[in-house]
């Protein structure tokens, strides 16, 4: 077998198989009993009036009248006396009837009765009306009907039941064949998705409008896929980038060198190649720091350590060290808050900080750069605010994504990697913590972290 | 030899390839952004154009384009990644050919002497008139005619 609906139709075929045919038989005999029942019935009802007939007058013309009624019917009539000799009979007896006859009057039956005996010459119904007149025994009627009678009444009951039965093992087939079609075609669609999301075709699209379990699994499928794709784009606009991020300090690395190898350069010009190969290169081993610091947090390999720590020495620290260079290029540096304690690691904390102030800086050209810190309704945080160029509302989702620059190649001239804010965000979350950025473009930026309670 | 186009928002790009191409003779023309080399486009003669791709407002894709609209003259990308995608794209807007990043000196003056030769090749000399197919400017003794 193929399909997995093959199981399930023959699993559902069979007990509904079972179960109709265990319904069917029973409605079936109880069917055919009734009509047995009503035949027999109608037997000792005849056999009855017989009897009644002979009670008022039991001679030999009524008997015979009697006998004559029921010869020409399907039905034999016997009349015989309290000791069980013939009277009359309306049709030639075979040899079980007259010995079933001798063997039901040697019981002496006073009671209306109804035999069903087997013979060589087919089954024979048998009824029994005994003749009483004024409290006296005088006979019995007994009646007789071949068991053919009754197969004549069943007969028609079995077609009805098998022609009903055969039309209803059909609409079942069908059923099942369409109920187990419904499941497996959805089945084999999401099957031959997955099989074709294996071979690295990500765009899956599946098709199946369903609020069952199966509408759900095709949902996740093509979620999946979704993401996979999300992913793998991501990962290649990622390569590409930090291509581009390595290779251009590499030109000009080997490009001032090629320079630089040039004869009768002037001094002053070496110097400056120089310093921009040094630049340059600075810029190159930063690079590959973060994005290898980048890999270990994607493999979970970098650890915080988690030791109780003064916050605000910590930011007190860091915006001590780039104080000059702030106040270098004219802007206002104000720095307050309360003693706030956090658990957390110091290097990696100042790293955040560090990041955060030095892109204050870099898009800051007039104003101020605020930090303040202490604890809020939800916990510990702290927060940078620049009056810089700010990022623009359609950037600001993708600004914590590697390598991100709200415009291509901007960052470079104002010396930073893309990669400083994809870092502190994940330090930040590896403390529990929040990153969040607010910013309006030529009014300013905000960042903030925050702790819970 | 050639007066040469650069455009890069780096100025430290610019300056490089300036202390590369003058030595052989070319003239750079030094812009850091693509709306100033369209404006100089127009009013500037030019042999060839060196564009990097990588460039904020405009890259140097719809660049290249938009100067193929109304110019002829060469144009090689300058590109940080030599995927074909990258390549192909370059065929699509017009590009004459790409430089991968790192540039290597060689390679870029070889490329560039090979295209400028080609069509300075086709450009055409009739009894004094002059027809350059960079510019598309026919010139008769030296004077701009039509």
């Amino acid at each position: 077998m193929k399909h997995i609906s093959h199981y399930i139709g023959l699993l559902v075929l069979t007990a509904i198989l079972l179960i109709g045919s265990v319904l069917f038989s029973t409605l079936y005999l109880n069917l055919v009993n009734q009509r047995t029942d009503e035949v027999i019935l109608g037997l000792l009802n005849r056999g009855n009036t017989h009897r009644d007939v002979l009670e008022e007058s039991f001679n030999k013309e009524t008997i015979e009248h009697v006998s004559l009624m029921e010869s020409a019917s399907e039905f034999i009539v016997v009349i015989t006396d309290e000791k069980g000799t013939i009277l009359n009979a309306s049709n030639r007896l075979t040899e079980e009837m007259r010995k079933e006859l001798t063997h039901t009057e040697m019981k002496n039956q006073r009671k209306d009765m109804v035999l069903q005996t087997p013979t060589e010459q087919g089954d024979f119904l048998m009824t029994d009306s005994p003749i009483e007149i004024s409290g006296v025994h005088q006979g019995h009627v007994f009646m007789f009907a071949p068991e053919a009678l009754i197969q004549q009444v069943v007969k028609p009951l079995r077609q009805q039941f098998i022609q009903v039965g055969v039309i209803a093992v059909f609409l079942s087939l069908v059923t099942v064949a369409i109920c187990t079609r419904l499941i497996s075609r959805p089945l084999i669609k999401m099957e031959r998705a997955t099989a074709k999301l294996r071979d690295g075709h990500l765009e899956v699209d599946l098709p199946i409008n369903r609020s069952d379990e199966l509408g759900a699994l095709a949902r996740s499928i093509t979620q999946l896929a979704n993401d996979l794709d999300y992913v793998n784009r991501e990962r290649t606009e990622f390569l590409a980038h930090i291509s581009h991020e390595l290779r251009t300090p590499l030109t000009y690395v080997k490009g001032y060198a090629d320079i630089l190898s040039r004869p009768n350069l002037p001094e002053s010009e070496k110097t400056m190649y120089l310093s921009i190969i040094k630049e340059e290169s600075d810029h190159l081993s930063q690079l590959i720091e973060q994005l290898m610091f980048l890999a270990r947090s994607d493999e979970n390999e970098f650890v915080v350590k988690r030791l109780p720590l003064a916050l605000d020495q910590v930011i007190l620290s860091i915006a001590e060290k780039t104080r000059p260079a702030i106040e270098e290029k004219g802007l206002q540096f104000v720095v307050s808050g309360h003693p706030v304690l956090v658990t957390g690691d110091e290097i990696r904390l100042g790293q955040v900080i560090l990041n955060l102030l030095d892109n204050a800086r870099k898009y800051t050209e007039t104003g101020e750069i605020k930090v303040r810190y202490g604890t809020n309704d939800i916990g510990p945080y702290f927060t940078i605010r620049d009056t810089g160029i700010g990022i623009a509302e359609e950037a600001l989702p993708h600004v914590k994504k590697r390598l991100y620059r709200s415009e291509p190649s901007r960052s470079r001239s104002h010396g930073g990697s893309g990669l400083g804010l994809t870092i502190a965000t994940a330090i930040v979350q590896a403390h529990d913590a929040l990153l969040d950025i607010k910013s309006e473009p030529n009014a300013g930026t905000i960042v903030t972290v925050q702790w819970k309670g | 030899m050639g007066r040469i186009l650069i455009v890069d928002d780096e100025q430290r790009m610019l300056q490089l390839m300036k202390l590369y191409l003058t030595p052989h003779g070319h003239t750079c023309h030094l812009v850091d952004s693509a709306e100033k080399a369209l404006e100089l486009v127009r009013t500037v003669p030019i042999d060839l154009a060196l564009l990097d791709v990588m460039m904020p407002e405009m890259d140097g894709w719809i660049l290249c384009q938009k100067i193929r609209q109304s110019a002829d003259f060469p144009i090689i990308m300058l590109t940080a990644r030599n995927q074909k995608d990258d390549i192909l794209r370059g065929h699509e807007v017009g590009a004459d050919d790409y430089v991968a990043k790192p540039i290597h000196e060689g390679e870029l003056l070889a490329r560039i002497e090979l295209l400028i030769g080609r069509v300075k090749n086709e450009s055409e000399t009739f009894q004094g008139l002059y027809y350059d197919p960079a510019s598309y400017q026919c010139t008769f003794d030296q004077k701009k005619n039509c």
